[in-house]
């Protein structure tokens, strides 16, 4: 039997409100903050933002994806992932305060700077304010658009009783994984790389894409043992295999983590050139090179050999603990990201980066369980998994 | 019988099974053993091997050539130092990789699919290693003195630069040779088993029988064995991104515009396995044709194998679309100037060749048609070796040939010598590949047996 959304209604409602109230006392606290400091505000607003962003970019990512290789694992987490695809629209709404923030974040957008300076002239064509804002407006209306098309078709063929998949489905799933890696990249690019807009790296947009999926397997693992604890009979059907396989979904991206950005590390190193060096030189040899000590203990060391075990990976609650680590850690390696490019001297991080991704964080969680709530039942339905584990029981 | 027709559980459009029905074990032991020990020396197979071990007699030339007088045969000058020798030696890597892929990380995905490919996947996987070893080893110039890359302790002074790629490159080579052959053979060990008791001449018996390792089958054999191949296994998955990783340091630690770019690791990673399913499927095409082996490389293989292909071409596209995109980004001259030289300079074919083989043709694997028709499939698999070929000399010789000074640009021209090597590592490999066939069961007998209990039984 499927178990209705209804049945953990109650409990979600309590959890929105939390997040509700999370949410507001946040937002309350990092508008004290734009008042008393601007620029940190806006920083610490992109990145509680490139965070957040993640997860509704990695779940349709994920369902896509899941389109095309199948898998318990994706079923079981399905109407999770599709609510995160849902939260799409939400982010489109809270990039807002980031259109205000241009001229903090972005040197480009300083018309005295850019007239001096012969890397940024070549690239005013792009990176002018006219066309970065075209560029978000098309990044959130293909988002929202694509996202909400694929759900459509999925949701018909589920009321339909008819197979989660078609070839016609499956060639819009990987199409559309395409042109998100693309987007994606551009917009990483446009928001985060271009604070330092004499640095380019190509590998960049593919470690902060790996950092998504990984965060939204994390945000998956946490909130499917969180309902598992709710409704029993929907505990009865996530056998401890699923686990075990978003288990080794989540020590695959740590290591796609650790690999493409160990990769770019090695390589800048090696060449050692100014122009590339330098986003290092401040990263690595100045008091900031506290956060990839821990970087390399937490979010490589440790969660690997944690991952590497199955007894953990089948337990739900051990491997929400490592799913929470990991998403801290996520959010410290987004800070080393941002911060050093404004704090160049040394490590430097303010109450706002913190309280920006909670406050963030709990507008988006209200808004998640929304979507959630949205749904009829905890798994989706006609789906051969389902048939096969009835067969079982 | 649902199970035969779709093992997984997509429940799509039900995939061909993949193993033909009724193929009990002794009808697979007889069929796969059959290959090996009452071969019917076909004209094919004659005519294929005369071809190989000819081409192959071309690179024994050339090496005697080249030992003889040295590297200057070859079409190598100032500024573009490296060209064929690097080229062939990572096109050569890259095929390889997808024998590891498909036979350590298929099998720790549990795709079952792989049973029936992997076996020769692997040996490819050895003979490619082996024609690219060649490259490196014959470039030093003195291969004799070759043993100096390995850290010992000598009195002689030479030192290794530790922090170099090229001699990370020596070790990650070397150990994925040997856990690559180590790999095959355990595998091999419940075949040869099974050749030794079916064999019926003395000598052949004889030697499959020293080969068997004195395999019994019994069930401590199994119990090892089993922990064995999963431990090679595990070995070899982390090999498939450290080799080519390595491979890629070469070329992105240095300063050259058109190497230095971090998106080579993932990229050439990407590059290989999708050069190195092209190669599965150039070889798996004309065998299963050859020795009536469709019931065992089925359509599904096929299919797979293609969509494989397509993901990969498209991460290389990404690869390729993000150095553009930085060229121009990164607002240095040189790397601008390295890029619309590539795409524009008088070797402007060579990119827009490697494009078209690469990016464009694949696109055609959307269509379940064409990844249904084999006759297209082997033509893709053939443009996308060439296209991979293309990109390492794109890669590398489009980045050297116009140096940082204007005084310095050179053009290169391969010489006969140079196409002679190349040419002759792939009748090498081929001649190597035809004797594979002619000796060694090419699809792993024991695990058919078992998928073939799967596949009948459902799997538990």
């Amino acid at each position: 039997m499927n178990e209705q959304i209804e049945a953990i209604r109650p409990r979600l409602n309590s959890i929105q409100q939390r997040a509700l109230i999370v949410g507001v006392i946040g937002t309350a606290g990092i508008v004290a903050g734009a008042f008393m400091d601007s620029e940190q505000f806006y920083r610490s607003y992109l990145i509680g933002y490139l965070f957040w962003i993640g997860i509704p970019l990695g779940s349709f990512c994920l369902l896509m994806l899941h389109n095309l290789v199948g898998g318990p694992w994706g079923f079981t987490i399905r109407r999770l992932l599709e609510a995160g695809a849902k939260s799409l629209p939400l982010m489109a709404i809270l990039f807002i305060p980031l259109l205000f923030g241009t001229h903090t974040l972005y040197e480009w957008t300083h018309a005295d700077i850019v007239a001096k300076d012969e890397v940024l002239k070549n690239k005013e064509f792009y990176f002018n304010l006219n066309f970065f804002y075209v560029r978000v407006a098309i990044y959130f209306l293909f988002w929202i658009g694509y996202s909400l098309f694929i759900l459509r078709m999925m949701r018909r063929r589920e009321k339909n009783g008819e197979s989660p998949v078609s070839p016609g489905l499956q060639n819009l799933s990987g199409l559309g994984i395409v042109l998100f890696a693309i987007t994606i990249t551009l917009a990483v690019i446009d928001w985060a790389m271009s604070i330092e807009p004499h640095w380019s790296s190509t590998i960049y947009g593919l470690i902060l894409i790996i950092g998504q999926a990984l965060l939204t397997f994390c945000f998956t693992v946490i909130m499917v043992a969180s309902m598992m604890g709710m409704a029993p009979k929907f505990a009865e059907r996530i056998r401890a295999v699923y686990f075990n396989d978003l288990g080794n979904f989540m020590l695959a991206f740590t290591l796609l983590w650790a690999y493409t950005s160990l990769s770019q590390l090695i390589i800048i190193w090696g060449a050692n050139l100014p122009e590339e060096a330098t986003w290092y030189s401040v990263r690595l040899y100045t008091s900031w090179k506290i956060v990839p000590i821990v970087l390399f203990a937490f979010h490589f060391f440790a969660p690997f050999f944690l991952l590497l075990s199955r007894k953990i990976k089948r337990n739900p609650k051990f491997l929400m603990r490592v799913a929470m680590l990991l998403i801290v850690m996520r959010l410290v390696d987004l800070i080393w990201f941002i911060e050093p490019a404004f704090n160049r001297t040394g490590f430097h991080v303010s109450w706002m980066d913190f309280v920006a991704p909670i406050g963030i964080g709990g507008i988006f969680v209200y808004w998640f369980i929304g979507r959630l709530k949205g749904a009829d039942t905890m798994l989706p339905v006609n789906t051969p998994f389902l048939a096969q584990q009835a067969e079982h029981h | 019988m649902e199970r035969l027709q779709s093992p997984d559980v997509r429940g799509i459009a039900p995939n061909p099974p993949v193993l033909a029905k009724g193929y009990t074990y002794d009808a697979i032991t007889e069929k796969i053993s059959d290959l090996s020990l009452n071969p019917k020396l076909t004209r094919g197979w004659l005519g294929g091997f005369s071809i190989a071990i000819t081409l192959a007699g071309c690179m024994v030339v050339a090496i005697i050539h080249l030992l003889f007088t040295g590297v200057g045969i070859w079409g190598n000058n100032q500024p573009v130092g490296w060209a064929f020798d690097i080229i062939n030696f990572v096109w050569w890597i890259g095929i390889g990789h997808a024998g590891t892929l498909i036979s350590a990380i298929l099998l720790l995905l549990k795709q079952n699919w792989r049973t029936s490919i992997n076996r020769f996947a692997e040996a490819m996987t050895i003979f490619a290693v082996a024609c690219a070893g060649l490259y490196p080893l014959l470039h030093t110039g003195r291969p004799w003195l070759d043993y100096w890359l390995f850290p010992f302790p000598n009195s002689m002074g030479v030192q290794q630069q530790f922090r170099s790629p090229l001699l990370w490159d020596v070790f990650a080579i070397s150990t994925y040779a040997s856990v690559s052959a180590l790999y095959w053979f355990v595998g091999l060990i419940p075949d040869l088993a099974v050749l030794r008791d079916r064999a019926v001449k003395p000598v052949a018996r004889k030697i499959y029988a020293i080969l068997a390792l004195g395999w019994r089958g019994s069930a401590q054999h199994w119990r090892r064995y089993r922990i064995a191949y999963l431990v090679l296994a595990g070995l070899s998955t982390p090999l498939v991104l450290s080799v080519h990783t390595i491979v890629s340091f070469d070329f992105a630690e240095s300063l050259i515009p058109g190497w230095h770019t971090t998106i080579f690791p993932p990229y050439f990673v990407a590059g290989a396995i999708y050069s190195g399913f092209a190669m599965v499927l150039s070889l798996c095409i004309p065998l299963r044709k050859a020795y009536g082996l469709e019931g065992f490389i089925t359509a599904r293989h096929l299919n797979n194998m293609a969509k494989v292909m397509l993901a990969m071409g498209l991460v290389v596209g990404y690869g390729y679309a993000m150095e553009a995109f930085m060229a121009w980004y990164s607002g240095s001259p040189h790397e601008m100037g390295m890029f619309i030289n590539r795409t524009t300079g008088p070797m402007a074919w060579s990119y827009w060749a490697l494009i078209a083989c690469n990016i464009v043709i694949p696109q055609t694997l959307w269509l379940r048609r064409a990844r249904r028709s084999t006759l297209w499939l082997f033509i893709i698999s053939i443009v996308v070796n060439v296209g991979m070929w293309l990109e390492r000399f794109v890669i590398i010789v489009t980045s050297l040939y116009r140096d940082f000074i204007p005084s310095s640009w050179h053009t290169y021209v391969p010489t006969i010598w140079d196409f002679a090597m190349f040419f002759g590592t792939i009748g090498f490999f081929l001649t190597l590949f035809f004797l594979f066939i002619r000796y060694v069961p090419v699809i792993s007998i024991a695990e058919m047996r078992e998928l073939s209990h799967e596949v009948e039984h459902g799997h538990h």
